[in-house]
């Protein structure tokens, strides 16, 4: 068992250098995940047996934690488990990935760096363990930890509203996580656990495993028939859950607050919110929403799939009058989540693989743009497109650079969101096929990838064609350089794996398509046999 | 047609695949030592960009020897696995394949070869260009993706070719990308083809919603398995015939599947809509003419000769499950654009605006040929216009050329090289060129023993059949079809006369025609001619003529005994309209100077019916308006509600320093935001929530006041301070209980 030895190296920093200890930290995790836990998955998944999709989480690692007897009612038995399946552990990489790049991209803080580097490694440990926790408890506060370490680095080393976003952030994101607070109280009695349980003590526990398996124990909170102000309390769970993680995916209209952080947020914060944060909203939904609740995926899906259309569209149109590069890149990232949405709210094998695949394309596609953007605003402390003309002249490296990640960006083929994002179109239009969604709604997202082009291709002519106007900004002359070797570090490799990916996506397709097919047929038997049971 | 075999194999890789693969290896490879090496060589490395396009050439040269000598019914398909789904009950297999049939190796040696040699143009036309690698690296980037397209076996492919040929034309577009209007023009061409994607990627999005798979022979296994029943049609297939992947169960029964007809009707409508942006067709014409802002030997090869008649291509390739609604759309678009773009290039006067115009024109007729069944003579207007076309605009590449210098104002925004009114009189400076000129001019009038004459005469005796069949309104298209003719005739004619015969009006002197121009000139004039590519003048039949079999139409009514008749009436009329069109250009421009007269008809013709002013100046604008009024609601609606609703009063402008500078600690403490914080905090506590997240929040509060106020103070304190919290939620959720 591995398990998540990676943890271990995580907040440790106390010497000198802290940015070289973060960066070692960060590439070993990357390493590691690469080097040992990789095979592990791999190895662990040729050698099991086609099973449902319960039995396909690998590397797990249990102990038991909080273990006390509640007299006659039995025991609330929490453990702490760990363990990956195809979608925790594509996710584990991402982190893998993005971590690095954000440390190295972070070299030019000066303030504080000891403590901006803990919270980094903080920030880091706790996404990592909530792409692996097994235990709904475990999950919420791992949850829980990645909100903290964000509030700060937005709030200390943001930019001049940083107080203003961070707490934006903060309380919509806490409004999201005591949401699940509530909910997982209600599940506390609601599952059993199989092995240890005996008809005298039944051990009560929030492990997913058992979770998963089935239905609640009749009389508990959210079993299927209990009601909450007259609705289906079941339902209610799972739109409530599903609204606290859409705030972090985010969905329109809860996205108010990604703007307002990404904007105040430095270069390598906005790097981890839109490559990984926003993740763990998608992941949640996935593992939470439609693993407890499945009635719930299926009662929901024309409303998930109405969500994600109007995140695509809105998302695009808003991002279209944006005249700051961030806040556009901030809002082509709501677009893009909201083809997550329409992908999962298909429920078929296509569209969850593309949705899956989508968080990951566009974790590294946005690190990228915000990498972009970072490399101008250092430059010279401006981001409005319109401040700059002819920047191709000035700095052709980064035109070409740029121009990959808006290419990418905008789904062109050969890079990697043009394979997320036809896979989440066919599995929308297959969902039409099959009735569960209406074909308006396949048919208006793909509104998303000609939007997209728009005002991809309309800021990189205002930005990088024609001829740099001296007389207006003749001070930023100087300034504007091409990129210095810590930049090319950084872009050539997220580059490489941009086009990678869009060539030959087979290979990580093949660490969680299996899964995520099973996953979302079993979400529509489940959901079926418990919605007639309401 | 034998390929049934099932997705999941990669078929095997034989000899002859390597010649496929050397087609699209070598321009990539040109690709990338142009993009990474280029600038070191000299000229950009013009003689690599020229070498990997002539050996890409020659292979597709061998794979037509090659394929000849293949045995009927054997085919060249070479495939792998890209990437594969667990579907509930099959898995479904992506696939990437390369399959060469007649019609793609002619395809094939057709791009490769106009390529070379306008590459060979390009060295002596950009001679004094900067950042000549880049022009050559994109020339190979397109080749790549446009043989991709033409090579490819599964739609996705096709799509991958089609997105990456728009990418090439973006940047050849652009290449002078310092002015305005280029930078400009490739941008409205890359969105308006944008669009027409967009309904291709929805078409195989249905497809595949349908049929579960995107490979063609797949589909052409699976579609001729099924027939017509009501809405429905109706799929039966058993063990053995089963073509795709569809489910199989045992090894006996049989399975049927229903799919909605309409579905499948619409995915072959929207595929069409893809083909539309490519090959400039209404409504998404617009784009090409401003195309002609890139360099013109770039507008020669791709904006005429090849990446526009991929539209037409791709409509061959799934012309087998067109239903006969959909291609009576396609013909009447044909039809509309045919005659709208012949109408709109009788008035221009920039010499590659009236090419342009003529090549939309053309391409209308393409069109109009696919969807009134001449399959055949479609894809042959489509090389033989390949020819002429490119030719006519290498042309005009040298004149603009020999103009280049020429500093006369420019007249309604026309570049001054470019305006035919600074032409004249280059039959007598010229003689060559001249009649080389003439050579392509009457193959595109359609001038009887020019090749344009035969490919053209099968689309308008088509069109003519076809009327005679449906009867009735359908008259209309050869009727546009025909006028079409004459005007084509009459605005050639007038080129011709400003350009060639009318009396000088500049004093550039006489020059030499380099031979690199004067070679890719003498290519194309020669298959202007009817005898390189046709074995009879009058008759569509030769060695290329065979490539383009018509495929079996799935869902057409057969056709009516009687086609193929030649009408001999109708054939006298057309040429005696071409005709006519030269002699009325001839009679109306001879010894005429400029026109000064605007009638508001041919303002209408010059601003082709203001289509563009539609586009730019109503919808882009509403599009943008529209979008600054959604961002306006997100700013002041959406998230002002948040704000009310929170209560936060967020008029704490921290001193509004944007660099990351350490605030003073007083002046932080000073600010109110606690306070607001805190009011934050108790109103989610007494309104929504119970009251643990109080602690939650107070915690928070409490560490975040406390690292806030101390800057470089311990941050093991507030880590007690989160982790005491979390011990709090701990303790109250047990508590609770």
């Amino acid at each position: 068992m591995i398990g998540m030895i990676i943890m271990a190296v995580g907040p440790k920093s106390r010497v000198q250098l802290y940015r070289w200890i973060a960066l070692v930290v960060t590439l070993l995790q990357l390493g590691w995940t690469l080097g040992a836990v990789l095979p592990a998955f791999l190895e662990a998944k040729s050698g099991a047996d086609a099973g449902g999709w319960m039995s396909h989480f690998y590397l797990q690692e249990a102990t038991p934690w909080i273990d006390f007897s509640l007299g006659n009612m039995g025991r609330l038995y929490i453990e702490y488990a760990l363990g990956v399946d195809g979608l925790g552990f594509l996710l584990v990489l991402l982190t893998a990935i993005i971590m690095p790049m954000a440390v190295l991209s972070a070299w030019g803080v000066t303030r504080n760096v000891k403590g901006y580097f803990m919270l980094f490694m903080l920030l880091d440990l706790s996404m990592l363990g909530v792409f692996c926790a097994l235990d709904f408890f475990l999950f919420y506060l791992f949850y829980e930890f990645m909100l903290l370490p964000m509030f700060f680095l937005i709030g200390l080393w943001g930019g001049p509203r940083r107080e203003y976003a961070s707490l934006k952030f903060f309380l919509y994101t806490l409004v999201g996580s005591v949401f699940m607070l509530l909910i997982m109280v209600g599940l506390l009695f609601s599952f059993q656990n199989p092995i240890l349980s005996t008809p005298e003590t039944p051990i009560y526990t929030l492990n997913f495993l058992h979770m998963f398996q089935g239905a609640p124990i009749d009389g508990s909170f959210f079993d299927l028939n209990s009601t909450l102000l007259g609705i289906n309390a079941r339902l209610l769970a799972f739109g409530v859950l599903f609204v606290g993680f859409a705030i972090k995916l985010p969905m329109v209209p809860v996205h108010t607050w990604l703007p307002d952080a990404h904007v105040e947020a430095p270069t390598p914060i906005s790097v981890i919110l839109a490559g990984i944060l926003l993740k763990v909203g998608g992941y949640g939904m996935l593992r939470i929403c439609y693993g407890i609740f499945p009635d719930g995926a299926l009662h929901f899906t024309w409303h998930i799939g109405l969500m994600g259309v109007i995140s695509i569209v809105y998302g695009a149109f808003v991002a279209m009058a944006q005249k700051d590069l961030k806040r556009l890149v901030a809002y082509s990232s709501i677009s893009h989540m909201g083809f997550v949405m329409l992908g999962i709210a298909s429920l078929t094998a296509v569209g969850m693989s593309g949705a899956t695949l989508q968080l990951f394309t566009h974790g590294i596609i946005s690190a990228m743009l915000f990498l972009i953007v970072g490399v101008i605003y250092d430059r010279v402390h401006d981001r409005q497109i319109e401040n700059f003309r002819g920047l191709w002249q000035l700095m052709p490296a980064y035109a070409v650079f740029t121009l990959i990640g808006f290419f990418a960006s905008l789904g062109l083929p050969g890079f990697a969101a043009f394979v997320s994002e036809l896979l989440v179109f066919m599995g929308a239009f297959q969902a039409a096929q099959l009735g569960s969604l209406p074909y308006w709604m396949a048919i208006v997202s793909t509104l998303g990838i000609v939007l997209g082009a728009t005002y991809y291709l309309r800021t990189y002519r205002q930005m990088f064609f024609g001829i740099f106007n001296r007389n207006q900004t003749s001070d930023w002359l100087p300034k504007l350089t091409d990129l210095t070797p810590r930049e090319y570090l950084l872009l050539t490799p997220l580059a490489i794996l941009i086009v990678w990916l869009g060539v030959f996506p087979g290979p990580l397709l093949d660490l969680f398509e299996a899964d995520m097919a099973d996953f979302g047929q079993w979400v529509r038997y489940m959901g079926e046999e418990m919605m007639t049971g309401h | 047609m034998n390929g049934y075999q099932s997705l999941s194999e990669s078929l095997p890789f034989q000899s002859i695949h390597t010649w496929i693969l050397l087609i699209l290896c070598l321009p990539f490879f040109g690709f990338l030592v142009l993009r990474f090496f280029g600038k070191k060589l000299p000229q950009g490395g013009q003689w690599i960009a020229f070498g990997f396009m002539a050996a890409s050439f020659l292979s597709a040269l061998i794979l037509i020897y090659e394929g000849w000598q293949q045995e009927i019914g054997e085919e060249i398909h070479l495939r792998m696995v890209w990437f594969n789904i667990s579907g509930p009950d099959h898995p479904i297999h992506f696939t990437l394949g390369l399959r060469a049939d007649p019609s793609a190796m002619v395809m094939c040696a057709l791009v490769a070869g106009i390529s070379t040699l306008v590459l060979l143009f390009s060295q002596e036309y950009m001679k004094k260009e900067a950042h000549l690698d880049r022009y050559w690296a994109y020339l190979c980037l397109f080749v790549l993706a446009m043989q991709a397209i033409i090579l490819a076996d599964n739609l996705i492919l096709i799509f991958v070719g089609w997105e990456l040929v728009g990418l090439a034309s973006y940047f050849l577009i652009g290449f002078f990308y310092t002015q305005e209007k280029p930078a400009r023009a490739a941008q409205k061409a890359f969105l308006i083809n944008r669009i027409g994607d967009t309904f291709f990627l929805m078409g195989m999005a249905i497809l595949f919603s349908l049929t579960q798979t995107l490979d063609l022979s797949a589909l052409w296994g699976l579609l001729t398995k099924g027939e017509i029943q009501g809405d429905l049609f109706v799929i039966t297939y058993n063990y053995l015939s089963v073509p795709t992947d569809y489910p199989i169960m045992d090894s006996e029964n049989i399975f049927v599947r229903e799919l909605p007809l309409i579905w499948l009707q619409l995915a072959g409508l929207f595929i069409i809509g893809g083909a539309l942006g490519k090959s400039a067709q209404f409504p998404l014409q617009t784009w090409l003419p401003d195309a002609m802002a890139g360099p013109t030997p770039v507008s020669s090869l791709i904006h005429a000769a090849t990446m526009v008649a991929a539209g037409v291509y791709l409509v061959s390739r799934i012309y087998f499950f067109l239903f006969s609604w959909v291609q009576v759309t396609l013909a009447i678009i044909g039809a509309v654009t045919a005659l709208m773009a012949a109408i709109a290039a009788l008035t221009q006067w920039d010499i590659k605006r009236i090419l342009a115009y003529s090549t939309i024109s053309q391409l209308g007729y393409l069109m109009m040929g696919m969807g009134v069944g001449v399959y055949d003579d479609a894809m042959m207007h489509l090389i033989t216009h390949a020819f002429f076309k490119c030719g006519l605009f290498l042309v005009a590449a040298v004149i603009i050329h020999q103009l280049h210098h020429l500093s006369s104002q420019p007249q309604e925004g026309i570049p001054p090289y470019n305006d035919i009114r600074n032409m004249g009189g280059l039959w007598k400076e010229q003689p060559i060129l001249f009649r080389l000129f003439m050579f392509m001019m009457l193959a595109l009038a359609g001038i009887p023993f020019t090749s344009g004459f035969v490919s053209k005469e099968g689309i308008i005796m088509g069109t003519i059949d076809w009327a005679e069949r449906l009867q009735g309104g359908s008259w209309l298209i050869p009727a546009m079809a025909l006028i079409g003719v004459g005007l084509t005739a009459y605005y050639m004619g007038r080129m011709t006369m400003w350009v060639f015969i009318s009396e000088r009006r500049n004093n550039v002197p006489k020059q030499k025609i380099h031979w690199k121009m004067a070679v890719p000139l003498f290519v194309m004039a020669l298959g202007s001619f009817w005898f390189p590519i046709f074995w009879n003048p009058f008759e569509n039949y030769g060695y290329v003529s065979q490539a383009f079999s018509l495929p079996i139409q799935l869902f057409q009514v057969p056709p009516l005994p009687g086609i193929g008749h030649h009408h001999l009436i109708w054939t006298i009329l057309s040429v005696s309209l071409a005709v006519g069109g030269l002699g009325m250009a001839y009679w109306h421009f001879n010894g005429k100077k400029s026109k000064p007269s605007r009638h508001p008809l041919q303002t209408l013709s010059f601003h082709h019916f203001y289509q563009d002013f539609l586009y730019e100046h109503i919808l882009a604008k509403g599009i943008l308006v529209f979008a600054t009024m959604w961002k306006w609601i997100d700013q002041y609606i959406i998230d002002g509600a948040v704000k009310l609703v929170a209560m936060i009063t967020h008029n704490q402008d921290v001193p509004s320093d944007s660099s990351f500078e350490p605030q003073p600690t007083a002046d932080r403490d000073a600010l109110p935001s606690g306070l607001s914080l805190a009011r934050l905090a108790e109103w989610i506590d007494v309104d929504i929530f119970d009251r643990l997240v109080n602690y939650l929040v107070r915690g928070i509060q409490y560490a975040g006041s406390y690292v806030s106020s101390t800057q470089s103070g311990n941050i093991q304190r507030y880590f007690i301070g989160i982790i005491l919290s979390a011990a709090v939620i701990v303790l109250i959720a047990s508590l609770l209980v």
